[in-house]
């Protein structure tokens, strides 16, 4: 009875061991991962913007996880480095930066037409900037992880990409953004207008960093009634 | 025999009483403070060094977005595992689409007016842009096991098929082309003309 005993125990051991042992690599095993997916959230907005640019911002994300003993005494802290092994990680992303007018309040009151009518002057809102993508290159991120340390999850790496992205658009004023967005706006609105039948050499956009909806000019009576089309199309 | 008074004790009472005032101010002082006496705890750091971010591509667009669909996605991946608890990485994609025209598709001509009369020939509503998710957003739901690059790329490229699987339906783009008409006409409207004409090609 003794060895047949014995047997079992082992067995029993073994396959606790296995299954235990999950996060190694791959065993011969391993099956082609299967992917299934569930919609969340989806939410529809109508919209009226005019995108204007397009920035595509690269930038590798660094981090240095290195633990520190912090201890407090009597109310005096003393910081020393851990020595049990230091990880870091640097994560490659990709940010697609696009620069928008919005034209959703967009009405009379920001139109204003000289009384002989030949001169346009048209206020906008001021461009706006948003992040419309970004990607993560996960075949060129790299980890460098010391033995006595775990690899760096999913999650932490996430919440690196996120402050990233959020380094990026924070450096947005500095990359002249705003400025590519008025231009494009500019080539993109006057051929409109000239084609509406204005002389493109007489009209006059001005950006305004007041509300689309605000009264930025008083709505009078040299606007639109004073105007006649008449000419063609470009 | 009678206990001999020395005066090295009676200086030791002193020293240790004193030792034992000091420590109850000290005590008291950090009690009012309302820090702990001593404390120790391992500390990590959280946050991303300051690198640089490089400018690939600067790109001057025309395009009108009349639709946008905002979109979150749970792409759930396994590995089976012998013996073993299968390996499983859960996570949560998020992204926007987008759908207008393009100014730059606009043809010859598009736009006549003549008096009081406007009319345009639009070009065909898509798609804006094929980069839709914002993969720093991700969120990470759960993972157990080890995943490689080739993982998280198959899970993004399923993610962005249920996406537009989802978002580009016959209503929405339905709905882009109708709001696209109403922008227009209003737009043109607020320039005076009285009569409007939109076609899509």
């Amino acid at each position: 009875m003794k060895p047949l005993r014995l047997t079992i125990t082992a067995a029993i051991a073994a396959a606790v061991c296995m299954a235990s042992c999950r996060h190694g690599q791959d065993t011969p095993a391993a099956t082609v991962p299967a992917l299934d997916t569930a919609a969340l959230v989806m939410a529809v907005q109508q919209t009226s913007r005019l995108y204007t640019a397009e920035y595509r911002v690269h930038k590798i994300v660094t981090h240095a996880d290195i633990r520190r003993l912090h201890t407090t005494i009597l109310g005096r802290s003393y910081d020393m480095p851990l020595t049990l092994g230091d990880r870091k990680v640097a994560i490659p992303i990709d940010v697609t930066l696009r620069a928008y007018v919005d034209f959703a309040s967009f009405s009379a009151r920001q139109i204003e037409v000289s009384a002989d009518g030949t001169v346009l002057h048209v206020l906008l809102p001021e461009p706006q900037v948003e992040v419309t993508a970004s990607q993560i290159d996960h075949r060129a991120t790299r980890q460098f992880v010391d033995l006595l340390r775990s690899d760096f999850t999913d999650a932490e790496m996430s919440a690196l990409a996120r402050q990233g992205e959020e380094a990026v658009m924070q450096a947005v004023p500095q990359m002249g953004i705003m400025e590519t967005a008025r231009r494009s706006a500019t080539a993109t609105l006057i051929p409109l207008f000239a084609a509406m039948g204005f002389d493109q050499d007489h009209v006059v956009l001005t950006f305004t960093a007041a509300p689309s909806g605000a009264p930025t000019r008083s709505p009078s009576s040299a606007l639109v009634p004073t105007f006649s089309p008449g000419s063609e199309g470009r | 025999m009678p206990h001999r008074y020395h005066p090295r004790h009676t200086a030791l009472a002193i020293l240790a009483l004193l030792a034992a005032i000091t420590l109850t101010a000290l005590y008291m002082r950090s009690c009012r403070e309302e820090r702990e006496l001593a404390s120790m705890s391992i500390v990590a750091s959280t946050g991303i060094d300051i690198t640089p971010a490089e400018i690939r591509s600067i790109e001057a667009i025309g395009q009108w977005e009349f639709l946008a669909i905002a979109c979150e996605e749970m792409v759930d991946t396994i590995r089976e595992r012998t013996l073993q608890r299968d390996d499983r990485l859960v996570r949560i994609y998020t992204g926007t689409l987008r759908i207008g025209l393009d100014m730059s598709e606009c043809e010859e001509g598009w736009l006549l007016a003549h008096g009081d009369t406007v009319s345009a020939t639009l070009p065909r509503l898509r798609l804006l842009s094929e980069r839709f998710i914002d993969e720093a957003r991700t969120r990470s739901f759960y993972e157990s096991g080890t995943w490689d690059a080739s993982a998280r790329e198959a899970m993004y490229a399923k993610a962005a098929h249920q996406m537009r699987r989802r978002a580009l339906t016959t209503d929405n783009m339905r709905a882009a082309r109708e709001n696209a008409r109403q922008q227009f006409t209003a737009l043109f409207r607020t320039f005076g003309f009285r009569h409007v004409e939109l076609r899509f090609r």
